[in-house]
């Protein structure tokens, strides 16, 4: 028998060409998301490529290095949020327990999930960020990869937290260790999105630049590491991994996204989900904004100290 | 004894769902009683149960949060604890009964704080010391007035006694033994960049008025899973760990013996008055 | 090699550099040890300076041989529980580093040791994971927040002062001319804590260090060592 893969028929046939994979002849592979008109969006069939290219990547004794980087005018916007494949069979009146723990854990979040493939790469990793980078591609890639290279104006964080609340954003020990307590609850409770600069002070990005210049930063950094002796780079990767285990970075695995299809918006809340059906994530958007104390996460406008 | 009477006071805004505690002891620069302590629990335990309030801002009346805790309070609190007056000096037992129900344990202020179901947001204004900051510490978010400082000038005079995992959680651990031994203030702007606060203003009320709405408008179901999961993940942090290890060292150093030339707080509170006491132990934050 | 003088509450330990660490010698490792252990111990000592009179803290070594993990000095002296990383991490009084210069290698490694750091403006700081594989990451982590203290790992990148004090690395920053009065008057206002207060104030931080992972990533060292032997051994190659 062989796992059950999941998506439907054009998802799973899409996927090949939504991640594309190659390695140049310095060592250095890149995994771009190739799925611009949906701000790269993640389907399931995506996850499990991004899972699959990583092991390669780990398999192969040229690769030193792995950028992750997207295509169009963002990194990634998180997983695709309406994706109808099977989930809910036809007696069911809404997606499982079952499903819905397999699903997050499995597809996202877990140890068999697609960010723990990331966060425990034998290769170094590198995140090439501009644009949005919000939800999963924040907290399962961005906060995974050992280094994040971003452009100042990307917008980083958990953006979905506007109507699901922060679904593990604040209570993420990875992501506590990384900005500090304060920013985590900051970033996870009023969804307000880092800039890539914020994100440098903070301590999510390792080298900040102008959009213009994000490539060929990002570039010249990974190349520069490429190089190094491959028993050296072996070494500080597995140390660094090693350390992290010990410190039980790993989520708890009963954060809030499990029961994000359960929540129940009170009746002055926004129903997001039936909102998002109705009239698409960006009506769903723009009518939240409509309500007292909203903050549109797409808006440019600079709050806070 | 206790002198004046403070009292913390809960407000309910149940259309804009926020609640607001204000610790009113002005006189005495908000420095927290046992019974305050509890009052202030209390609101929070009405701040839980209410469904319509989501957010709740914590604040001191008058020129600051809270400059710590009622030294008068400090030797009382154990002979007043079960098993604290069966000899001449309060037992061991005491002690740990005494700081576990006041500050670390489960209905203890500082554990409750940080085990509040709602959205919680201090504002930070003047003195923030020991209690003013671990009530920083144990909030989501902090907004400081430029003129706030943040210290626990009590460690200096008898040792570190207080929670460490979160204040290594937020500052980082080489910060966070700065706070322990240099017997330093850190002014608001020094706060924000070592991430103990999330904004320093001018106008505390303007921005924490903005951050609270921010937070109001995210649903219920939301904020309430999201902290269920941060309680897993502040074990996970070794924050029970070093909260139950808070309140052994606390009692440990209650049983302090100072070497000559040493200062003793005490000593100096029963001889010359807690005022004249306090002056002289925290010259050296000036 | 190793100067030392007590007054005043303050143990003062004065070496020409602590490259020594790096190089691997045991014998001043040993002695660096067993002195940081007798201060620990005197009861006239709250605070223990650790300073370099040369110009570098730990001068950058040419060639570095990693440590033989099998080797029983290695573990004794320089890795093990008792070893001269250990005994700084936990002491049970305050250790203050003195930095200026070059500050690579094993000399990171002992400032991350240890509690309080004050840096010239001239320091500049190696990351130690490459040399010294004892050093410990979980305090890297811990004081600089996860991600620097990976990209400090992988890339052996160099923090100049400015950017080690903003990472926490560093509490402060002083020109040179003034670091060792700054030093000493860091050292002066910690011995203003009581002695039971500063021993207690470990065992405190002991409970905590131990839940973060701190202790068991030090146990690891042989391992660490092993692994990084073997890279020496491997490099260039195939895996």
């Amino acid at each position: 028998m062989r796992p059950k893969r999941w998506g439907t028929p054009d998802s799973l046939a899409a996927a090949e060409q939504q991640v594309l994979y190659d390695v140049d002849r310095s060592g250095v592979a890149y995994i771009t998301l190739n799925r611009p008109e949906k701000h790269n969006a993640l389907s399931v069939p995506m996850r499990e490529r991004l899972t699959a290219l990583v092991a390669d990547a780990d398999a192969d004794d040229d690769v030193r290095v792995v950028v992750f980087r997207g295509n169009g005018k963002s990194f990634c916007s998180g997983n695709e949020i309406n994706e109808e494949w099977g989930q809910r069979r036809p007696h069911e009146r809404r997606r499982t327990l079952d499903v819905g723990y397999r699903y997050g854990a499995d597809m996202a979040w877990g140890r068999l999930g697609f960010s723990q493939a990331i966060s425990r790469s034998d290769k170094v990793t590198i995140a090439q960020l501009h644009g949005y980078c919000a939800a999963a591609a924040y907290f399962m890639i961005a906060c995974k990869c050992d280094l994040v290279v971003a452009a100042e104006d990307t917008r980083i964080g958990a953006l979905e937290a506007r109507f699901l609340g922060p679904a593990g954003a604040a209570a993420s020990v990875h992501i506590n260790r990384i900005l500090g307590m304060k920013a985590a609850r900051r970033t996870g409770y009023t969804a307000k999105p880092m800039s890539g600069t914020e994100a440098y002070d903070l301590g999510l990005v390792y080298r900040c630049v102008p959009a213009e210049e994000l490539a060929s930063a990002t570039s010249r950094i990974a190349h520069e590491i490429a190089v190094r002796s491959a028993g050296e780079l072996d070494f500080l990767v597995a140390r660094v991994r090693a350390a992290e285990g010990l410190m039980d970075t790993s989520v708890p695995a009963i954060t809030g996204l499990l029961v994000s299809h359960f929540l129940q918006p009170a009746p002055e809340e926004l129903d997001f989900w039936r909102t998002a059906r109705q009239v698409g994530v960006g009506g769903a958007l723009d009518a939240d904004k409509a309500r007292k104390g909203a903050a549109d996460p797409r808006s440019d406008k600079e709050t806070g100290s | 004894m206790t002198t004046d009477d403070g009292v913390v006071e809960l407000l309910l805004d149940r259309e804009r769902h926020q609640a607001l505690i204000r610790i009113r002891r002005e006189r005495h620069g908000n420095r927290l009683t046992r019974a305050m302590g509890r009052q202030l629990v209390a609101h929070l335990d009405a701040v839980d149960a209410d469904d319509d309030i989501k957010v709740v801002v914590v604040e001191g009346a008058g020129a600051h949060l809270s400059s710590g805790w009622d030294p008068e309070e400090a030797w009382e609190q154990y002979v007043d604890a079960p098993g604290g007056a069966v000899k001449k000096h309060p037992s061991q037992r005491a002690r740990l009964i005494a700081l576990d129900d006041a500050w670390w344990g489960r209905d203890g202020l500082y554990h409750r704080l940080l085990h509040c179901r709602k959205v919680t947001i201090t504002k930070a204004v003047g003195e923030c010391y020991e209690t003013g900051l671990y009530l920083t510490l144990c909030s989501d978010l902090v907004v400081a007035h430029e003129n706030a400082r943040f210290a626990v000038p009590r460690w200096r005079n008898v040792g570190v006694d207080g929670d460490l995992s979160l204040l290594i959680a937020t500052v980082g651990l080489k910060r966070t033994k700065e706070l322990m031994y240099a017997g330093t203030a850190w002014d608001a702007r020094t706060a924000l960049r070592y991430g103990l606060v999330d904004g320093v203003s001018a106008d505390p009320d303007e921005e924490v008025g903005r951050l609270a709405e921010m937070c109001a408008s995210i649903m219920r179901d939301g904020i309430v899973t999201e902290k269920y999961a941060v309680f897993a993940s502040l074990a996970k942090m070794g924050v029970d760990h070093s909260f139950a290890a808070a309140t052994v060292i606390g009692a440990s150093l209650s049983n302090i013996h100072f070497q000559p030339g040493e200062y003793n707080f005490l000593a100096d509170q029963r001889r010359h008055g807690t005022a004249a006491a306090l002056g002289r132990s925290r010259r050296h934050l000036e | 090699m190793i100067d030392v003088k007590v007054a005043g509450w303050v143990g003062t330990v004065q070496v020409p550099d602590f490259a020594g660490l790096t190089r691997y010698d045991a014998d001043f490792a040993g002695e660096l040890r067993d002195t940081v252990v007798a201060l620990a111990d005197d009861s006239e000592v709250k605070v223990i300076v650790l300073r370099a009179d040369g110009e570098d803290f730990a001068p950058d070594l040419a060639e570095v041989s990693p440590p033989a993990d099998r080797s029983a000095t290695w573990r004794r002296v320089f890795a093990g529980a008792k070893g001269l990383y250990q005994s700084v991490a936990f002491c049970k009084k305050v250790v203050v580093t003195e930095v200026d210069g070059a500050c690579r290698g094993a000399g990171s490694a002992l400032v991350l040791c240890s509690d309080l750091t004050v840096a010239a403006e001239t320091s500049s700081f190696g990351s130690p994971f490459l040399t010294t594989p004892e050093a410990n990451f979980v305090l890297a982590a811990l004081t600089m927040r996860l991600n620097r203290a990976k990209a400090w790992a992988i890339t052996g990148d160099v923090l100049d002062a400015a950017r080690a004090e903003e990472v926490g690395l560093v509490n402060q920053v002083v020109p040179r001319a003034s670091l060792r009065a700054e030093v000493d008057a860091l050292a002066d206002r910690v011995t203003a804590m009581p002695l039971d207060g500063v021993t207690m104030s470990k065992m405190l931080l002991q409970a905590v260090l131990d839940a973060h992972g701190v202790g068991r990533d030090f146990d690891l060292a042989t391992h660490y060592a092993a692994r990084r032997r073997q890279a020496e051994e491997t490099e260039g190659g195939p895996r």
